[in-house]
C-alpha cells in the first residue's frame, strides 16, 4: 500500500521543472570542476615525473575528486533547498495533507516517504559522478576506491543534512521564499563560522568551528573514516527532521513540549557521540597517520599532556595541528591539550611543553621529528629505527590528447538530453497513455 | 451520533467558538449555517479532529475521541481550502487515489461524470469540476459519516441539481452528512437538520419545522428563520 505514495513523492520531486534546471546546473558544475581539477593535476604532474619525492604529493582524491565534489557542495547548499522545500510546502499550501492522511497512511509514513524521495535526489546527484571515475580510469588515472566511497558517503550525509534543514524550514514557514532564505541561512551558518574563525572576528567561534558541517565534511575528504563525523551528520539530520515532523504534523497538541523533548534528547545524544572516538585513516598515502613504528610507540606511551604557548590563530599552531595533533588524535584518546594565557603566554611564546608520567620537557619546534625525540626522552620508550614502512610513491598523471571534448559532450549534451527525454516521457507520453485508459 | 460539550476555541485573543454544546443525529444531512466568520469551518475541523478545541469534548458514536487518527475509521472530511495536486491529470490522480485507498467506486465516477475530464490537468479544471473531484474523494469510501466544508461552492444551478440528487441517493444508502454552508437556499434544499451559528455562538439547532415553530408564527424559509434568530 505504501508503494503508490512512494511513487507519488518521487514523481513530485523528479518531474518538476526546477529539477530539470537543478540537473542542468549540476552537470555543468561537475564537468567544469572535473575539467579544471584534472587540467591542474596534469600540468603539475609534469614536474613530478622523474622526481619521486615530489610525486608523493600526487593523490587523485585530494587532487581531483575533492575539488570536483566541491561543485556538488555548492549545488547541495545553494540550489537543492529550493527543490526540497517544495515537497513539504506545496502540501501545506494546497492543504492536501487531510487528503493523504485519510488514506491508509499515517503522517509519520508520509513524512518518511518524503525523506526517502528527497534522499533519492541526493543519491542520483552523486551517481552522476560515477562516469567521471570511468573517465579518470580511461585516462590512466588511479582510483582509490575506499577513499572515493568515503567521499561519496560524506556528501550523501551532507545531503541528508540539507534535506532535513529544508524540510524544517518548509514546515515552519508559510511562504516558499521565507523557507528558502531560512534554510540557506542555517546551511551557510557553517561558512560564517569558518570565515569568522579564519578572520578571528569573534573568539567564541573558534570553539564552534570544530563542529561545523564544512569541518566535518573535510574529515571525509581527508580520507578519515570517523564514526564521530558520521554520528554528527546522522544526529544533526535527525534533529532537524524530528523538528520538521512536529511542525508538519497538523494533528499534534503541545508542540512546544515536543520540541523541548527533541532538544533534550539530541543534546544528550550529541554528548554521547562526542565521546565516541573511533577514527581510522583509510587514505592510501596514510597522510593522516604517523609511521608504523611511531604509531606503535604512541600506543605504548602513557597519557600525554601538552601545554601550548601559542595563539590559536598563529600559523605555527595551524601547522602543528594539521601535521601532529590531527595524527596524534587518531591514535591516542588520552591526550590533553591546554593553551597558556596571560603573562605566561607572552613570556614563553612559541613554546610546546610535554608531560608524560610527571616528567616534562619542552621544545620550540613544531616538527614531528623533534617532538618524538622529546617524547622518547620523557616517556623512557624508544621508537624502533629504521622505519620499515613502504613509502607512498604518489600517482602523478600527465594527460595527453583532447579528452575534455568527450567530457563536455557527455555532461553538457548527452546527460541533459537524457534527462529531458525522461522528463517528457514521464510527464507527457506516459500520462497520455494512462489517461487513454479512462476513455 | 456526534455530541459536542462546551467546545471553545480561541485564535490568539479572538474567540472563534464560544462554549458550544450540540448533538448531531445519525442518518441526517446536517447543515452548519451562518454568515462568514461565524465559526463554521473551525467547528467542522474540530468535529473532524483536524483541530483541537481549547476546552470541551467531542464524542462520536458515544466514544470520546481526541484526534483525527481515532476518528479516521468513522468519517471522511473534505476541507474547503484544499486544492488537489494541480500538476496531476484527473485520470492520473484518480489512479493514484484508487491504488492508495485500495477502493474504487465506478458508479460514483459515472454519477459525477469524472471521465469527461480525466484527460484534463487538475490545474485547468473549473471550480465546479474541481469540487466534483473533491466530492468523489470524500465519498469514495465506506465510512458512515461524511463531513464537507462548503461543498456547493462553484456549482451552477444545473450542476447543483445533479449534486443534490447524488446526496439524496447517498443518504438513502444510510450515510450521515455534516455540511458547512453559507448559502441558505442551498442548505434548505439538501439539509434536514440545522445548526445556526453566529460570531462563534450557537443560536439554535433543530429541523426546519422545529426552527419555524420556535422563530416564526407559521412556516417560512430558512433565510427568514435565520434573520429572526439573529434579531433575538
Amino acid at each position: 500500500m505504501i508503494y503508490p505514495l512512494i511513487l507519488k513523492e518521487v514523481k513530485e520531486i523528479f518531474r518538476n521543472r526546477t529539477t530539470l534546471i537543478y540537473f542542468f546546473l549540476l552537470f555543468a558544475v561537475i564537468a567544469y570542476s572535473f575539467y579544471s581539477a584534472v587540467d591542474l593535476y596534469s600540468k603539475a604532474s609534469v614536474a613530478a615525473i622523474g622526481n619521486p619525492l615530489y610525486a608523493t604529493g600526487f593523490e587523485p582524491v585530494p587532487g581531483v575528486f575533492v575539488p570536483t565534489f566541491g561543485g556538488l557542495f555548492i549545488i547541495f547548499s545553494l540550489i537543492a533547498p529550493f527543490l526540497l522545500i517544495r515537497s513539504v510546502s506545496e502540501e501545506k499550501k494546497n492543504n492536501t495533507l487531510p487528503l493523504l492522511i485519510q488514506l491508509p497512511y499515517s503522517l509519520r509514513s508520509l513524512f518518511l516517504t518524503k525523506l526517502l524521495a528527497a534522499s533519492m535526489l541526493i543519491l542520483v546527484s552523486i551517481i552522476f559522478f560515477i562516469p567521471l571515475l570511468l573517465f579518470w580510469n580511461f585516462m590512466g588515472g588511479h582510483i582509490p576506491w575506499s577513499e572515493i566511497i568515503l567521499l561519496m558517503s560524506g556528501y550523501f550525509l551532507y545531503g541528508l543534512f540539507v534535506i532535513s534543514v529544508s524540510f524544517f524550514s518548509a514546515s515552519i514557514f508559510r511562504s516558499n521564499s521565507q523557507a528558502s532564505i531560512f534554510s540557506l541561512a542555517v546551511i551557510m551558518f557553517s561558512w560564517f563560522v569558518d570565515f569568522g574563525k579564519e578572520m578571528n572576528i569573534i573568539p567564541m567561534l573558534n570553539s564552534l568551528s570544530g563542529w561545523t558541517t564544512t569541518k566535518q565534511l573535510k574529515v571525509f575528504e581527508s580520507g578519515i573514516l570517523s564514526i564521530n563525523s558520521i554520528l554528527y551528520f546522522i544526529l544533526l539530520s535527525s534533529f532537524f527532521s524530528a523538528l520538521a515532523y512536529f511542525f508538519f504534523n497538523i494533528n499534534i497538541r503541545n508542540r512546544i513540549r515536543h520540541v523541548i523533548t527533541i532538544f533534550l534528547i539530541c543534546f544528550v545524544l550529541f554528548g554521547l557521540a562526542l565521546n565516541v572516538q573511533l577514527k581510522m585513516d583509510i587514505s592510501e598515502s596514510r597522510k593522516n597517520s604517523f609511521s608504523a613504528n611511531e604509531t606503535a610507540f604512541l600506543k605504548k606511551s602513557p597519557p600525554i599532556d601538552i601545554e601550548i604557548y601559542l595563539e590559536q590563530t598563529d600559523g605555527r599552531f595551524k601547522d602543528y595541528k594539521s601535521d601532529f595533533v590531527k595524527k596524534l588524535e587518531l591514535i591516542k584518546n588520552d591526550i590533553s591539550i591546554h593553551f597558556a594565557e596571560g603573562s605566561l603566554l607572552s613570556e614563553n611564546y612559541g613554546l610546546f611543553k610535554y608531560s608524560v608520567n610527571g616528567k616534562s620537557s619542552e621544545t620550540y619546534s613544531n616538527s614531528s621529528h623533534e617532538i618524538f625525540l622529546v617524547l622518547e626522552e620523557i616517556s623512557g620508550l624508544k621508537i624502533e629505527r629504521p622505519d620499515s614502512a613502504v613509502q607512498f610513491s604518489g600517482f602523478p598523471l600527465v594527460i595527453k590528447g583532447k579528452w575534455s571534448g568527450y567530457l563536455f559532450v557527455l555532461y553538457l549534451f548527452v546527460f541533459p538530453l537524457m534527462i529531458l527525454f525522461f522528463y517528457y516521457r514521464k510527464n507527457f507520453f506516459n500520462r497520455r497513455r494512462k489517461n487513454e485508459n479512462w476513455n | 451520533m456526534i455530541e459536542l460539550k462546551n467546545i471553545s476555541k480561541n485564535y490568539s485573543k479572538n474567540r472563534v467558538l464560544d462554549n458550544i454544546s450540540l448533538s448531531i443525529p445519525e442518518g441526517f444531512v446536517t447543515g452548519i449555517i451562518g454568515p462568514n466568520g461565524a465559526g463554521k469551518s473551525t467547528l467542522i475541523r474540530i468535529i473532524s479532529g483536524f483541530e483541537f478545541p481549547d476546552r470541551g469534548e467531542v464524542r462520536i458514536f458515544k466514544k470520546s475521541v481526541n484526534n483525527f487518527y481515532q476518528r479516521k475509521q468513522y468519517l471522511s472530511y473534505m476541507p474547503e481550502t484544499m486544492f488537489i495536486y494541480p500538476e496531476y491529470y484527473v485520470g492520473e490522480f484518480l489512479d493514484f487515489y484508487h491504488k492508495a485507498a485500495g477502493f474504487k467506486d465506478d458508479d460514483l465516477i459515472a454519477s459525477l461524470s469524472l471521465k469527461k475530464v480525466s484527460q484534463k490537468k487538475i490545474d485547468h479544471l473549473s471550480k465546479g469540476w474541481h469540487q466534483r473531484l473533491k466530492l468523489y474523494i470524500a465519498l469514495c469510501n465506506t465510512k458512515p459519516l461524511i463531513i464537507l466544508d462548503e461543498p456547493f461552492d462553484g456549482f451552477d444551478p444545473l450542476q447543483l441539481k445533479e449534486i443534490l440528487n447524488l446526496f439524496r441517493s447517498q443518504r438513502s444508502a444510510g450515510r450521515s452528512f455534516i455540511l458547512s454552508i453559507h448559502q441558505l437556499s442551498d442548505a434548505q434544499k439538501i439539509c434536514d437538520y440545522f445548526i445556526l451559528l453566529d460570531e462563534g455562538r450557537k443560536i439554535a439547532e433543530g429541523t426546519l419545522e422545529d426552527l419555524s415553530n420556535r422563530f416564526l408564527s407559521n412556516s417560512g424559509s430558512l433565510e427568514e428563520i435565520f434573520i429572526k434568530a439573529l434579531e433575538r
